[in-house]
């Protein structure tokens, strides 16, 4: 058996190999980019591996795909299920006959994300049954059952990882036969089309099937509840009848029956903290937190499958408990379950939370934050900086530098937005962003992004900036991946409603952020072109060379003034900018720039510049216009410097240096 | 239980070190978790990667390892891709543990902005003073600018440092226990270069005794 280290994410696709998928499709987002790339990669050939435009097209291929008895994953970070949220809705409607599985990816403490929405939330809206894993090892796992439950109950399914699962990996067997799900075919039926009597009937049904996928979820193994033994225990067995063990005028504190419930990944941490606790006082409380305080039960439920959330196997946990503390990332999702699921049972455990603040309200859990809420939940004696020891930060600890993200050295990004700052200089303007690597131009020196909300808002954005403010100049940035996404119907719009501003693609021929997908505009696919004739062959590699072509998409929106630049000529993108801003200042409605240059992610690097430390007068214009990372200040020296190891030779500072001091490779003075 | 921590700046080669990391326990049957910063962090800001993995003789007694994430001031070991990130991850490292750290620094465009020169001098007399009260247990500085162009690649630095790392004794295993990884993960042509910058990451740890 061939064993490999695989991240969360490819071991979500092993599982789609294992279940036989027919059908992926995806729209680039992290933490999920990586399901869909390692299916590509693992493709044994007859599965159709596609990124679509976005993710409402992606659902709604996935949705087709099923219809006709195919087993599709469709894949999606949290924000893109925004963006398939109408066809979403509709879809646990009409049904499906093969199975139909979502793979959404959560992302607390957004490490790339514009919110912490809450997928199972999402779910519970959408009537849709929700798998939540804690490892790579059951999120790979719960692909295959995410299937047969979409199935057994023809609706779509979503297993929801969050990002240290997607982006934690494990060992896995991965010399896995891919057996195709055998496709059922379509079959007429009125049930396919969503009108609106059929929709009262729809919703019938869902109605009626959700507490029976409930009580199968009462039995599933991973919603399981297991009792802690913990050392110095009132009483270590399992208790059965609530019965005070010692009276309250006793002046003792009377041992308490506590639950603790995880979702997600929070179980793991949970597991690994409980452990770290009874070391510790096994070990006899060696860093003096103490013991457990007149504890005479402690029990544990994991909840695996948040919606429909399994009442009964709740009450059952809940039924004999004083107290129960929830740990889960996000919003307090189980937390309000239990606290419903109390309210019917009429039990009186005192549920603690996000709600009560005694577990992290916004942002990702942490063992050490576990470690925390759990010793003051389970009475010991505050331990915050106790336990672990931690190496709290001296005084003579030096202060570090911030380290914000930022364009790489050599970024096309930081020539169009420099030049675009150089020609609009001193003049009011409001730039408009949208989702992508360019958001990075809010960073200093450029700090230029002024709007971010969404796919495609940096088109529609300025629109109503414009209409609202019309004495200033509105530009709005949108990447070509997200051009594509969402960015054509703001086209339209502005085209249509004769808005007056400055539509700027910046075409880097690649999805950078998720890290380098191909795209409408790129014409690169996923899947092979095994099973196809050999003129269809032939025809999608001419595809490949003539791709959808930006320019002649923009003109053929309506737009007349369409400029074309490369942003590593300085110069010229100046003069682009001043030209397409001309157009908006005569009133002639919308004019576009396209910047179109690769991102170094997909093109080689060119040779160094060199600088000439007598030249250079340290005046910085080059660092305060670029903030390049490959430039910084020699030690000592009298001149910048350029790391060798990190420039990729765009050559901008050399065109921006306004006393010739840094010289293209190969250049003499 | 082996806890690593690796920091260092988006770009460096931080996730091949850990994967490199991973792959030799595992090839010596040890379970392993490994969790990366992926995403936006990485142009150029911070990051981190995680490894934890348990010995078969810590499975066998029932050893149970479910997060991929090093709590605080469990790692044994420390691996600093760049003097500041060293500092700034400091708080992972156990009192007594290993760190590891590059000499030469990345300076951040907000310090060029901010007109302040930062060469990571201030950090590494820090690191140093920790060692000698102990909090950190040993301290090994390798010079990975010059192992590099001993190599003649800047990509070698994360290579190197395991090399010191492994002789620092603080991975359980030695340094060729990195050879097959290394022959797996790692592209034909550049196999021969990193092996090269993994002895003499090796030989820098000797040399600081
Ligand atoms: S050529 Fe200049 S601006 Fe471009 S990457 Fe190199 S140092 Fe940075
Ligand atoms: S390289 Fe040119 S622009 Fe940069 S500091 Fe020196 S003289 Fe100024």
């Amino acid at each position: 058996m061939a064993k490999e280290l695989l991240m969360g994410n490819q071991a979500i696709a092993l599982g789609a190999l294992k279940a036989g998928v027919n059908v992926v499709c995806g729209y680039p987002g992290t933490p999920s980019t990586e399901v869909l790339e390692a299916l590509a990669a693992r493709n044994p050939g007859g599965i159709h591996v596609e990124w679509s435009t976005n993710e409402k097209v992606a659902l709604e291929v996935g949705a087709g795909a099923a219809f006709s008895g195919a087993r599709a994953l469709v894949t999606m970070k949290q924000v893109g299920l925004n963006v398939a949220a109408d066809p979403l809705m509709s879809l646990p409607y009409v049904g499906v006959s093969g199975g139909l599985v979502l793979l959404v990816a959560d992302d607390p403490a957004p490490m790339s994300s514009q919110t912490e929405q809450d997928t199972r939330q999402f779910a519970q809206f959408a009537k849709i049954p929700v798998l939540d894993p804690a490892t790579p090892e059951e999120a790979c796992a719960m692909i295959s059952e995410a299937f047969e439950l979409s199935e057994r109950y023809r609706t779509p399914v979503i297993v929801r990882p969050s990002t240290r699962i997607c982006h934690g990996s494990a060992v896995f067997e991965t010399d896995i036969p891919y057996q195709p799900h055998q496709v059922g075919g379509f079959e007429r039926s009125p049930h396919w089309i969503v009108l609106p009597r059929r929709a009262f009937e729809g919703h019938k049904e869902i109605i009626e099937r959700l507490p029976i996928i409930e009580q199968e979820f009462c039995d599933h193994p991973l919603n399981a509840i297991e009792y802690v033994d913990l050392p110095g225990l009132a009483k270590a067995s399992k208790i059965t009848s609530k019965q005070p063990l010692a009276s309250a005028s006793s002046g003792q504190p009377i041992p308490r029956r506590l639950g603790i419930v995880a979702s997600g990944i929070s179980y793991a941490y949970l597991k690994d903290a409980l452990s770290m606790l009874i070391d510790e006082t096994k070990s006899g409380g060696k860093h003096g937190i103490g013991t457990f305080a007149a504890i005479e039960e402690l029990r544990i439920l994991r909840i695996a499958t948040p919606f429909p959330f399994p009442d009964q196997r709740a009450t059952e946990f809940m039924a004999d408990l004083d107290e129960i503390l929830v740990f889960e990332e996000l919003e307090p999702v189980v937390e309000r379950e239990l606290l419903r699921v109390c309210g019917r049972n009429h039990l009186s455990a005192a549920i603690k939370g996000k709600l009560t603040k005694d577990t992290t309200v916004a942002g990702e859990n942490t063992v050490n934050s576990l470690l925390q809420q759990l010793s003051v939940f389970l009475g010991m004696e505050d331990s915050a900086q106790k336990l672990p020891a931690t190496i709290s930060p001296e005084s003579t600890a030096p202060e570090l530098p911030t380290r914000p993200p930022m364009f790489c050295a050599g970024c096309p990004h930081r020539g169009s937005f420099s030049a675009t700052k150089r020609a609009l200089k001193g003049r009011p303007a409001v730039f408009s962003g949208d989702i992508g690597c360019y958001t990075l131009a809010n960073a200093q020196p450029l700090d230029m992004i002024d709007t971010c909300i969404c796919m495609g808002g940096g088109f529609t954005v300025p629109q109503g900036m414009a209409w609202a403010q019309p004495d200033v100049l509105h530009l709005g940035f949108v990447g070509d991946s997200t051009f594509f996404a969402s960015g054509l119907t703001g086209v339209v719009n502005a085209v249509y409603n004769r808005a007056n501003l400055v539509l700027v693609v910046l075409d880097n021929s690649t999805t950078a952020m998720t890290g380098a997908q191909p795209h409408a505009g790129t014409g690169e696919r996923m899947s092979g072109t095994d099973g196809y004739s050999a003129t269809a062959k032939a025809d999608m590699e001419r595809d490949a060379q003539n791709a959808l072509r930006i320019p002649d998409v923009l003109h053929a929106l309506g737009i007349e003034h369409v400029d074309i630049v490369d942003p590593l000529d300085f110069d010229a993108s100046v003069e682009a900018i001043k030209k397409a801003v001309a157009v908006v200042d005569a009133g002639n409605g919308v004019s576009a720039v396209i910047f179109r240059s690769p991102c170094i992610a997909v093109c080689p690097p060119k040779p160094i510049p060199w600088v000439d430390p007598e030249a250079c007068t340290l005046c910085r214009v080059c660092v305060n216009t670029l903030g390049c990372p490959a430039i910084s200040i020699a030690p000592q020296a009298k001149t910048i410097q350029i790391d060798a190891g990190l420039c990729y030779g765009c050559d901008l500072c050399v065109q921006i240096c306004p006393f010739n001091a840094i010289h293209k490779a190969g250049d003499s003075k | 239980m082996i806890n690593v921590v690796i920091a260092g700046v988006g770009g460096q080669g931080t996730v091949l070190a850990s994967k490199l990391i991973a792959y030799a326990a595992m090839e010596r049957g040890d379970f392993v978790r490994t969790a990366e910063t992926i995403g936006m962090a990485q142009r150029g800001g911070s990051v981190l990667g995680h490894v934890r993995f348990l010995t078969t003789s810590e499975l066998g007694q029932g050893k149970e390892l479910l997060s991929p994430l090093v709590p605080k001031a469990q790692a044994d070991l420390l691996i600093g891709f760049e003097p500041g990130e060293a500092v700034r991850a400091l708080d992972f490292l156990r009192p007594g543990g290993v760190v590891v750290v590059a000499t030469g620094a990345v300076a951040p465009v907000t310090a060029t902005l901010a007109k302040k020169s930062y060469d990571g001098q201030a950090e590494l007399a820090y690191l140093q003073s920790q060692a000698t009260s102990k909090r950190i247990g040993e301290l090994v500085m390798v010079d990975g600018q010059n192992i590099c162009e001993t190599c003649g690649s800047p990509r070698v630095l994360n290579v190197a440092l395991l090399g010191a790392a492994a002789s620092s004794g603080a991975l359980g295993f030695s340094a060729d226990q990195f050879d097959k990884a290394i022959e797996a993960q790692i592209k034909e042509r550049f196999i021969a270069l990193n092996k090269q910058a993994l002895r003499l990451g090796a030989a820098a740890f000797t040399l600081k005794i």
